[in-house]
């Protein structure tokens, strides 16, 4: 083995490529640090602790094309929409570009021609807030079924999915997840992202026919103070003493925000799982692992 | 926790080896390694050591080129050699074999053999059973036949 060794050694990273890489993480925290100075007007009038500024994330979302939806649904659909995009979401034409992520390739590239969203959607930033500046999860929270969520859903998500279905907003009767989508998970204690491969966006994509995941507009997106009750055994590396990348978190407390297009109109979105049977629970679960994640027992 | 510079410096080498005897090409890797960096400073996990920081690091490029292999189809099988030539017939041989194991059981050799992670820790990087990683080490080990003879698992 002193070959395979010999020759191991010589595969390194050149100067110019370590200086990219630094230039990559240096944009990335800037930009960390960009969107953390808006997050005291969005939370202004609430009682959600700022981040510290290192905290505040952004990422470029490619758009999950909808399309063919049913002309009264659609139209429907828009309705509901308008308004409340509005409130909450920017169209991504108006996306500053500066301040995304994709400003140095990446792998994923190739979607870069997708557009971008140029924010989190304000409910959801400010649940990403509260979560990562709450206290840390003990083990005995993170293997416990009930402090983790994982018998009831939460009140603020079963509020969210009721008023979705109040609205009568329809599931999308066509849709059309491409690989390479980007998810943010926002699990009720951090936020991560998840770049979808083929056959995980064919499965979102079953999910949100079938309504496993509702989706609903940001406006939708349940108040801070409504998930602080909510003892998610989510998100913490160091649990796992033996060193594995283990990363828990549970399925009633995630919610995915993505940026859609519906009938040429881009707005920013929540997806909810709504009801997960065994199989689509241990697709779910499979996915995660798939992302350095683990949901909780 | 460790500084992003810190995290770039310590582990780029590791991460770029594991991406390229993955997608054989050198900007893949590169962007494997950089999105990979970009996961890290965004997750902002709380690592309880530098070992336990470095695993992450390994499953979340493994998946991440796993994802792309899926996506694009695996392509330039040899051209890791084209890339960083072999210095001897005996290097070029050994490559060559090592570059035809499957993934999974390419990274287990790399892991095993260079990184000196065991077959436990191996598993738990790559989010399998420990009895599945010696499977692939004993079948990675009989097509290198005569290279790792010598080896142990």
């Amino acid at each position: 083995m002193k070959s395979y060794k010999e020759y191991m050694d010589r595969i390194r990273v050149d100067e110019a490529q370590h200086g990219r890489f630094l230039e990559a993480m240096r944009k990335a925290e800037a930009e960390a640090q960009a969107g953390s100075k808006a997050a005291p007007d969005e939370a202004a009038g609430n009682a959600v602790p700022v981040l510290p500024s290192d905290k505040k994330k952004r990422f470029r979302f490619p758009v999950l094309k909808i399309a063919g939806v049913a002309a009264a649904a659609v139209l429907a659909f828009v309705l509901i929409l308008g308004p409340a995009g509005g409130k909450v979401a920017q169209p991504a034409k108006e996306a500053d570009s500066t301040q995304a992520v994709t400003a140095v390739p990446t792998a994923q590239k190739d979607e870069s021609k997708m557009p971008e969203a140029n924010t989190a959607p304000a409910g959801l930033t400010q649940a990403g807030e509260q979560i990562d500046g709450s206290e840390k999860i003990t083990d005995e929270k993170m293997n416990s079924p009930e402090q983790a969520g994982m018998n009831e859903p939460s009140a603020s998500q079963a509020a969210a999915s009721t008023k979705r279905s109040s609205d009568g907003a329809p599931q999308p009767a066509e849709c059309e997840v491409e690989a390479g989508t980007v998810l943010t998970l926002n699990d009720g204690q951090r936020e991560t992202v998840l770049t979808l491969n083929e056959e995980e966006a064919a499965l979102f994509e079953k999910w949100i026919l079938e309504g496993v995941f509702t989706f609903t507009d940001s406006a939708d997106v349940p108040a801070v103070d409504e998930l602080k009750p909510v003892p998610t055994s989510a998100t913490q590396a160091a649990a796992n003493p033996e060193g594995s990348a283990a990363y828990t978190v549970t399925y009633k407390t995630a919610v995915f925000s993505v940026t859609l297009t519906v009938d040429g109109t881009e707005g920013h979105y929540v997806l909810y799982p709504a009801g997960m049977d065994g199989e689509s629970l241990a697709a779910f679960r499979k996915i995660l692992e798939d992302h350095g994640l683990t949901l909780a027992e | 926790m460790s500084t992003a510079e810190e995290v770039v410096s310590k582990y780029e080498n590791m991460l770029y080896r594991v991406a390229l005897s993955h997608t054989g090409i050198r900007e893949d890797a590169e962007d494997m390694v950089q999105e990979t960096f970009l996961r890290w400073l965004s997750a902002r996990l709380e690592f309880e050591s530098e070992e336990h920081e470095k695993a992450w690091l390994l499953r979340v490029i493994i998946n991440l080129c796993n994802n792309l292999v899926k996506k694009r189809g695996r392509r330039g099988e040899t051209e890791l050699l084209d890339i960083y030539p072999a210095k001897t017939e005996e290097e070029q041989g050994l490559i060559e074999l090592v570059m035809k194991l499957p993934p999974n059981h390419r990274d287990a050799v790399y892991l095993y053999y260079y990184e000196g992670y065991s077959t436990k820790e191996i598993a738990r990087i790559m989010d399998t059973k420990e009895a599945t990683v010696r499977s692939w080490m004993l079948r990675g080990r009989e097509q290198l036949k005569g290279w790792l003879e010598d080896e142990e698992l």
